[in-house]
């Protein structure tokens, strides 16, 4: 048989029966939740915050007792339809409404979602409910008011003042606590930074964003098959900076040791600027020369006494090139640096160097820092990151313009017409 | 939690018992039957989650997964999502070749191997023109509906990996047990577990416990059908025309690239396992007494490596009775495939797709 065989045109060939039976049943997203407004947009989507109409009916679980507000807010994230079909797979309705077809769902979200409802812990964010409807995907999550891009910016704007190391100390246990359990878990977070830690109300620490997660046991491709890039560039490890194509949780830590230091300093350690893919080839990733020369600059250049495996990384060559033509100094300068952004405490200092250590295979474990001197010596290790703060974190801003969390508008002209057809409604 | 399968959603969301299973499969005809009469669908009474139904689909998801090189993990997690899917669904409403699709596609997504969904939609249309829709929009619909079936749980945790860790136990442990898998009943395990995919262990059981019943089976009826072979000296081709064993498609494992290599003289054989069911002790014993010396000192190695093997298995602490439950169904596959009708099949779902 070829191509050309007629296709019947009967309708359970393309799941009719069953997908009528389904659509009848399904709860909807505005059935269960109001909409209280956008958070954030990023590449992935929207996410909004939310509030059950559902009035109580969920048991509120023992060990989170206490934290059950009176009014079940939530944060739900909204995936973006892959922008690359859009056009392909879109056509306008006769009212200018833009129509989206099916195009599977992105390797990001697949994760995201299969992750999320195999894990839960109390430092990673909980996944309440993921809804499948009209062609989109919503994943309910617990709300959080904060999180440490806008801790860290509450305390760096309009004046610097540090945060007290005390709650420097419950947030990174929290986040290891966190890390840990993925890292039990065989998976690895990736793209861990400050704008993906989130904080209660009540200063519980939630690991979020596990769009980037994924299972590291035994992986049936070298993880640089399914990902060229990972990790924030300001975040990312030195090995994947060198081209690693095998790559250990070890790069969870470096990003935890750069948040610490940004919950210090109150501004990113090693703020490099991203090399851009060429455009003409995007299969090669460029070497990110920017970013490493920061990390230089207050770590030294590393040589293979530290790091071992130094010169059986890919990017060795550029790497050499950089090292060579380099004049600053050569060796750490993170003391200074500590004792620079007003750093006083040698535990805090030593738990810092280990989880900024070039060499993935000696950089600390979630383990071991959890059981470093930093967390073993008074004060003691407080379950609130807010405690004997004065004053209280700005709520998370909300942005009512957009409320529309149904429609599959995209693009920007769709989007004012919608905002048209809203006026003209009024 | 994804560490391992007992604090896995598999355990804790979709594993069930003999009863619940049953439930679960009453409520859906019940369902199937009440669409029926309110004409939602048309009944079909030709199509049914028979044994003949599952190695189809069994057969549809390796040819499927062969021409767009899956390997032997993502395909088994295809396979139980199909599974789980028939669970919720009828036969009758769907297109079993889309729906094969679609658990390829999805499970090729969670096992870290995606492949572009127009290429899997263009080799699925390759294989099964009539019923494969152009547009891969179908397809993407489907991975939807899938999904929500599953409740979007999708980790899965397989047998092979408990038999990796079952030879790495006993390599670690050698001094003790004095048992170890060779190559050749690694590779004869291994082909084993695909089978089992076409049955309702992996929706009954731990993964190691089926793991350890296709371990049992090669290694302690092994010898029991090799002297049963001695005896009665069978020919024959065996499991029939759709029979694996050579159903990995698979590098996953360092040695089952080789598997298909190895002759039919490796598998089982429906007679002999048969034979096997009902005397199994009785033709130990024949065996044992027939043949030429050189053959009783081989056996007598069997048995030697079958007793460490039992050895092992009693101090395990791993459940013999599911064990044993696992490895009877595991046999009844074998035996079905010796009826399976392919054709019958076929035109049954030819005529309730394509009325025609």
């Amino acid at each position: 048989m070829n191509s050309s065989t007629l296709m019947a045109s009967n309708s359970i060939l393309t799941l009719g029966p069953y997908k009528h039976r389904k659509d009848l049943t399904r709860e909807s997203v505005l059935s269960k939740y109001e909409i209280v407004g956008y958070i954030a947009a990023g590449t992935y989507g929207k996410v909004y915050k939310a509030r059950s109409k559902l009035k109580d009916k969920r048991k509120p679980e023992d060990d989170n007792l206490v934290e059950q507000p009176v009014q079940q807010l939530f944060a739900i994230k909204k995936f973006k339809i892959d922008n690359n079909s859009l056009s392909k797979n879109s056509h306008l309705t006769i009212d200018g409404q833009e129509v989206l077809n099916y195009t599977g769902i992105s390797q990001s979200a697949i994760r995201e979602m299969s992750l999320c409802k195999e894990i839960t812990n109390k430092n990673v964010i909980k996944l309440i409910d993921i809804i499948l409807e009209n062609k989109s995907i919503y994943m309910i999550f617990e709300y959080c008011e904060h999180d440490l891009l806008q801790i860290i910016h509450n305390h760096s704007h309009p004046e610097l003042k540090p945060i007290p190391l005390k709650n420097v100390k419950s947030l990174i246990w929290q986040i290891l606590n966190g890390v840990l359990f993925l890292h039990k878990n065989w998976i690895f977070h990736r793209d861990l930074k400050p704008a993906n830690i989130m904080v209660t109300n009540y200063g519980t620490v939630k690991i979020g964003d596990l769009g980037l997660a994924r299972k590291f046991n035994n992986p049936l491709q070298s993880l640089y098959t399914g990902d060229k890039v990972v990790v924030t560039i300001w975040y990312r490890a030195p090995e994947l900076l060198m081209g690693a194509r095998y790559y250990t949780p070890a790069i969870d830590l470096w990003a935890v040791g750069c948040i610490l230091a940004e919950l210090l300093s109150l501004r990113p350690i090693f703020k490099g600027e991203e090399a851009k893919f060429d455009i003409n080839n995007k299969k090669s990733v460029p070497f990110q020369k920017n970013q490493f020369l920061k990390i230089i600059e207050i770590l030294g250049v590393p040589n293979e006494k530290d790091w071992s495996n130094l010169s059986n990384y890919p990017e060795y060559y550029s790497f050499k090139q950089m090292a060579e033509s380099y004049t600053g100094n050569t060796n750490s300068n993170l003391l200074n640096w500590y004792k620079l952004v007003g750093g006083n405490n040698k535990l805090c200092y030593k738990l810092l160097e280990s989880l900024l250590l070039y060499d993935p295979s000696k950089r600390i474990t979630a383990e071991n820092a959890l059981m470093h001197e930093f967390f073993m010596e008074a004060p003691k290790v407080d379950e609130n990151a807010f405690d004997g703060l004065q004053f209280k974190y700005p709520k998370r801003r909300i942005f009512t313009e957009d409320n529309d969390i149904v429609s599959n508008n995209i693009t920007k002209r769709v989007t004012n017409d919608d905002g048209m057809r809203k006026k003209i409604r009024q | 939690m994804s560490a391992d399968f007992w604090s896995s959603s598999q355990r804790g969301k979709w594993q069930f018992n003999r009863q619940s299973l049953l439930d679960q499969r009453r409520r859906l005809l019940i369902l199937e039957k009440k669409m029926i009469q309110n004409g939602f669908i048309k009944d079909y009474p030709n199509i049914t989650y028979d044994s003949n139904m599952r190695i189809y689909l069994h057969n549809l998801l390796i040819r499927l997964g062969r021409r767009l090189n899956v390997r032997q993990v993502p395909l088994a997690t295809a396979e139980v999502y199909l599974s789980r899917f028939l669970l919720k669904v009828s036969l009758k409403e769907i297109n079993v070749y889309l729906m094969v699709t679609a658990c390829i596609y999805v499970a090729s997504k969670v096992e870290e191997c995606p492949q572009h969904i127009r290429l899997i939609i263009s080799e699925a249309r390759n294989l099964w023109p009539e019923y494969i829709p152009h547009e891969v929009s179908k397809l993407a619909e489907f991975e939807f509906y899938l999904l929500e079936e599953m409740d979007l749980f999708l980790i899965l945790h397989h047998p092979y990996r408990s038999l990796i860790q079952l030879q790495r136990f006993l390599t670690a442990n050698l001094d003790q047990y004095h048992f170890l898998l060779t190559n050749d009943e690694l590779q004869h395990t291994w082909s084993l577990i695909n089978d089992s995919y076409i049955t309702d262990l992996p929706l009954l059981f731990p993964p190691h416990i089926i793991a350890v019943s296709c371990v049992y089976i090669t290694i302690v009826l092994k010898k029991a059908l090799n002297s049963i072979r001695l005896n009665k000296s069978i020919t024959g081709d065996g499991m029939g025309a759709g029979s694996t064993g050579g159903g990995s498609t698979g590098d996953d494992h360092p040695e089952s690239a080789q598997m298909d290599a190895h002759g039919t003289d490796k598998e089982m054989h429906i007679d002999d396992l048969m034979a096997l069911t009902s005397e199994n002790s009785a033709s130990d014993n024949n065996a044992l007494e027939s043949g030429s010396g050189l053959q009783d000192m081989k056996l007598d190695e069997d048995t030697i490596r079958i007793n460490r093997f039992m050895n092992f298995l009693g101090h395990s602490h791993i459940n013999l009775d599911e064990v044993s439950e696992a490895m009877q169904d595991i046999i009844n596959v074998y035996v079905i495939w010796n009826r399976y009708n392919e054709a019958n099949v076929k035109k049954s779902l030819q005529y309730m797709l394509l009325n025609r």
